[in-house]
């Protein structure tokens, strides 16, 4: 029997699917440098850097994400330990709802948003204040199933009943324990939610086109329309964000970011 | 308090805390419910009784006819044509590329990085995806002009450039080139959700068949495709689902030219393009059925595998 | 040339020898068990049989043909696994008639041996069930069927039954090996279960580090072990360091107790000798035509059929095991205790 190093098939497929990754991320690159004529150099980049449209979208969206993460483990993080620990029942129900925003796309999902909260009582969306809350709101949605499977993933691999137990048996209040048992054991699941949801909220479109809020979705939309280059060296600086955080999650789990953690399923 | 609980539980209510219990843990998960329930379950289900409301309020069926519509059904057929094809291109190819990091012996380097890669695409979509195809196939794109510079002489003297995509007929701003860019984020989504499954494949099934004398085709036809095809459907789908709710992509790519059902739920939140703000809810509701039914079947699917994989 | 022989097996990985210079030599129906602790090389020496590993250097050959460099789907080897690897998807019938299915034979005639395979194994009702509907000694005996069914010319068998109670294991390997008389194919054994390989086997490879150690009857390894590690594997062992008064004669001294042994060694051989003596041949009482040992009751552990008794001899360990008796009077522990062995009892290591 003939041991075969290598399966011809599999290097064929492999092959074919690196090319697939990599001739529209090098294409990109090489068409971003060529902003100025006859040689290459990168003036794209220096022209969207220095746009303040950029910057201020930028910004925005920046803080938008880190604000997103602080109310979504602000609201998750307790109520999953709760179920943990006190409402097992609770799962199947909050499962289901953690799965909705697949259901419900987020162009349907905006429409129901405008519907409900641009009119009496609400009318959400008459400062740019109120529908800041509105857009939060959205973002928190839209990461939820991420930030939920991150942070389930983490409560499931520590055990958090004995955990608390323990803790509680030298004289914790809840406050404590959470904040010095349950929430340093899981920082990594943290974390890792953390980048997925912010790099959700950076490239999001959808919420602020619709919401008309200045965020870097829209922005890049519309800068694209005009210009020739800027928009692959916005592409190639969305990679190279979107690769850094993916990059911190290998990191920070040890390579075991798992499937689900990448699909939020 | 009490009284509720002594209403719902006459005679057991003898120990008062125990009585409590289990209503007082459902205070703990409020917040989130209440959350949920404004920012999720008001604005869905407004929608959606919108869909069966005409322009007094009151309850009908009619706007079920928004289908009929001519702009609909075109919307329909586009995204399902797409949704169908990427679901498809992108499952065989994310099916082998899985089988060649896990089962399939490709070099090690080839592994890592694809698996790598695969996580990073799979999240990569929408409007820089968009930009990364225009500057590779678009008019003046980095693989366009290498293509179009490929000459070759010709008889007579002269030369013969043979690859001008865009005179052959090829436009990056229609359905096949929003498929192109679908599938950069489909397969690897493939990959992902099926790796699990190939990896749960027992090498001893494998050995035991070719221990019994079946060939590579045979074990594959008769053990290992039958063991997986619930993952490899459920994968389908899920891909199916991801490509028909896609928006960003389209709408950064083509400005909204081509239709698609996300597109035009889009321009009838702008605009009321149906002249019918209600055809416009159940427009969306239609959407949310057909993903729904996804999800659902995605689910029974998974289960099955785990099933059989877990054995 | 006997019907299965593997000649001077080598297999390395990447740098660590797993299998190193193993011989054997079949004869056709025999049952052979491979025997050592996790890690000895024994399933890799099978799956080389079996074709799952090609052998750095060495052959196999089986009724005089070279089996080698034979793809495994060819060999007609029928293995059972440790995992059982029934296919999920397939029921108990659709398993066993698998191979013959492949092979292309016609409906009836599968259909034929799968009947006779159920029968062999006594699950006749079993046909139309899946493998998750059965238990884990079910399964196994379906994935020996699958294995028999396609008319192996050698069975491998890869520690069938380790993942089993202990109960069922024994039913299962006499079962085991009636079916393999009964139908008189030779037969390779992996098993870490010295009680499986003594009890079944008709020879025993037992296997050390990639090496083979010893091979022989039952009887011959568990008497007459040729090394340490083989004499410490199958069965208890005591080992007593000793000091020589006479190599030829065989006369040693343990602290103040003399004691004649008749397989003495040939030459001192640099390490400390040490007197072997199996728990089992240890009597109690005094018998002044025997050797005589005693010492102070360490510990008694009471085990159901065999009492098992640790005394402490010149500082050492000894156990004995004696034959649990209504009458027996149990010793205590404290007492003084003597025992008595024969001279062809004991060996020098």
């Amino acid at each position: 029997m003939k041991e075969k190093k290598y399966n011809l098939w599999a290097i064929f497929w492999a092959t074919l699917a690196l090319l697939y990754f990599f001739v529209p991320l090098y294409g990109t690159f090489d068409f971003s440098l060529r902003m100025e004529k006859g040689r290459l150099s990168f003036l794209a980049y220096q022209s969207v850097l220095s746009d303040p449209n950029f910057l201020a979208s930028f910004r925005y969206s920046a803080i938008m994400g880190i604000i997103t993460v602080i109310i979504s483990v602000l609201i998750f993080l307790p109520t999953i330990y709760w179920m943990y620990l006190r409402l097992p029942q609770a799962r199947p129900i909050v499962e289901i709802i953690t799965i909705l925003p697949f259901i419900i796309p987020v162009i349907v999902y905006v429409f129901g948003l405008i519907r409900t909260f641009s009119g009496p009582p609400f009318q959400l969306t008459v400062t740019p204040f109120k529908t800041d809350i509105l857009i939060t709101a959205g973002y928190v949605m839209v990461s939820m199933p991420y930030m939920y499977r991150a942070i389930d993933i983490g409560m499931r691999s520590i055990d958090v009943r004995t955990l608390t137990e323990a803790a509680q048996s030298l004289g914790s209040n809840w406050i404590q324990i959470l904040a010095n048992v349950i929430v340093p054991n899981l920082r990594i699941a943290i974390l890792s939610g953390a980048l997925i949801c912010f790099a959700t909220v950076i490239g999001e479109l959808i919420l602020g086109d619709f919401l008309v809020r200045p965020a870097l979705g829209p922005y890049m939309v519309e800068a694209g329309r005009d210009q020739a280059y800027q928009p692959a060296a916005m592409a190639m600086l969305a990679w190279g964000l979107t690769w850094i955080c993916l990059g911190l999650l290998q990191y920070f789990s040890r390579g075991r970011a798992s499937a689900q953690q990448l699909t939020g399923r | 308090m009490a009284e509720i609980v002594a209403k719902i539980n006459p005679t057991k209510a003898v120990n008062r805390s125990e009585a409590l219990a289990p209503l007082w843990n459902w205070v703990g998960v409020l917040p989130f419910f209440i959350f949920i329930f404004v920012f999720l379950i008001l604005p869905s289900t407004n929608l959606f009784v919108g869909a069966f409301q005409d322009r007094n309020g009151n309850f009908t069926l009619a706007n079920v006819s928004v289908i009929l519509d001519p702009y609909v059904l075109k919307s329909y057929s586009i995204s399902l044509q797409i949704s169908v094809i990427t679901s498809v291109l992108g499952g065989v190819m994310g099916f082998f590329v899985a089988y060649a990091i896990t089962i399939g012996k490709a070099p090690a380097w080839m592994r890592t990085i694809l698996m790598s890669f695969s996580g990073l695409a799979a999240n990569f979509g929408g409007v820089p995806l968009a930009f990364a195809f225009i500057a590779t196939l678009g008019h003046t794109g980095f693989l366009t002009a290498i293509l179009r510079n490929i000459c070759f002489p010709a008889a007579g003297g002269s030369q013969t450039c043979p690859f001008d995509i865009y005179q052959a007929g090829f436009n990056l701003y229609s359905v096949t080139g929003l498929t192109l860019a679908y599938l950069y984020f489909q397969f690897p989504l493939m990959v992902l959700t099926i790796t699990p499954a190939l990896v749960g494949l027992k090498r001893e099934w494998q050995e035991a068949s070719e221990n019994l004398g079946g060939s590579s085709a045979q074990y594959w036809w008769n053990v290992a495709l039958p063991i997986l095809w619930p993952s490899i459907l459920g994968s389908a789908i899920l891909l199916f689902a991801s490509a028909f709710g896609a928006y960003a992509t389209a709408q950064a790519l083509t400005g909204g030219s081509i239709y698609l059902v996300t597109i035009l739920i889009g321009q009838q939140i702008r605009g009321d393009v149906l002249n019918n703000p209600n055809e416009g809810y159940a427009l969306a509701l239609g959407m949310v059925v057909i993903m729904a039914v996804c999800i659902v079947g995605y689910s029974i699917l998974q289960r099955r595998t785990v099933r059989w994989l877990k054995s | 040339m006997d019907y299965l022989e593997l000649t001077h097996i080598h297999k390395s990985f990447t740098g660590t020898s797993a299998v190193h210079d193993f011989n054997l030599s079949a004869k056709q129906g025999e049952f052979i068990s491979f025997l050592g602790p996790s890690g000895c090389g024994k399933t890799t020496t099978l799956r080389m049989i079996a074709g799952f590993e090609l052998p750095t250097s060495g052959n196999v050959t089986l009724d005089g043909k070279d089996l080698t460099l034979v793809p495994p789907n060819k060999r007609n080897v029928g293995m059972v696994f440790q995992s059982y690897a029934l296919f999920p998807n397939m029921t108990v019938e659709d398993n066993i008639g698998y191979g013959l299915r492949m092979a292309g034979k016609q409906k009836a005639d599968v259909n034929q041996r799968v009947k006779e395979m159920l029968a062999l194994i006594h699950m006749d009702d079993y046909a139309g069930r899946y493998p998750s509907q059965m238990s884990g000694g079910q399964q196994q005996r379906v994935a020996l069927a699958r294995a028999i069914a396609i008319r192996p010319r050698v069975l491998l068998l890869d520690e069938p039954l380790s993942a089993l109670d202990a109960k069922i294991r024994v039913e299962l390997r006499q079962e085991i090996r009636r079916i393999q008389q009964q139908l008189g194919i030779t037969t390779i054994y992996v098993t870490h279960d010295q009680e499986e390989a003594l009890s079944i086997s008709d020879r025993i490879v037992v296997m050390n580090e990639g090496k083979v150690e010893q091979i022989g009857t039952s009887s011959e390894i568990y008497n007459f072990p040729k090394t340490e590690f083989v004499a410490n594997f199958v069965g208890q062992l005591n080992l007593l360091p000793v000091e020589i008064i006479n190599l030829a004669d065989g006369l040693v001294k343990i602290g103040g107790q003399l004691v004649k042994t008749n397989q003495t060694l040939e030459r001192m051989n640099g390490h400390a000798i040490r007197l072997a003596v199996r728990p089992e041949e240890l009597n109690p009482g005094h018998q002044s035509d025997k050797n005589n040992l005693s010492g102070k009751v360490s510990t008694v552990t009471y085990l159901g059929a065999i009492v098992r008794v640790r005394v402490d001899v010149e500082g050492r360990p000894v156990s004995i095991d004696i034959f649990n008796e209504r009458k027996l009077q149990i010793p205590k522990v404290g007492e003084m205790f003597e025992v008595n062995f024969d001279a062809d009892a004991c060996w020098l290591i």
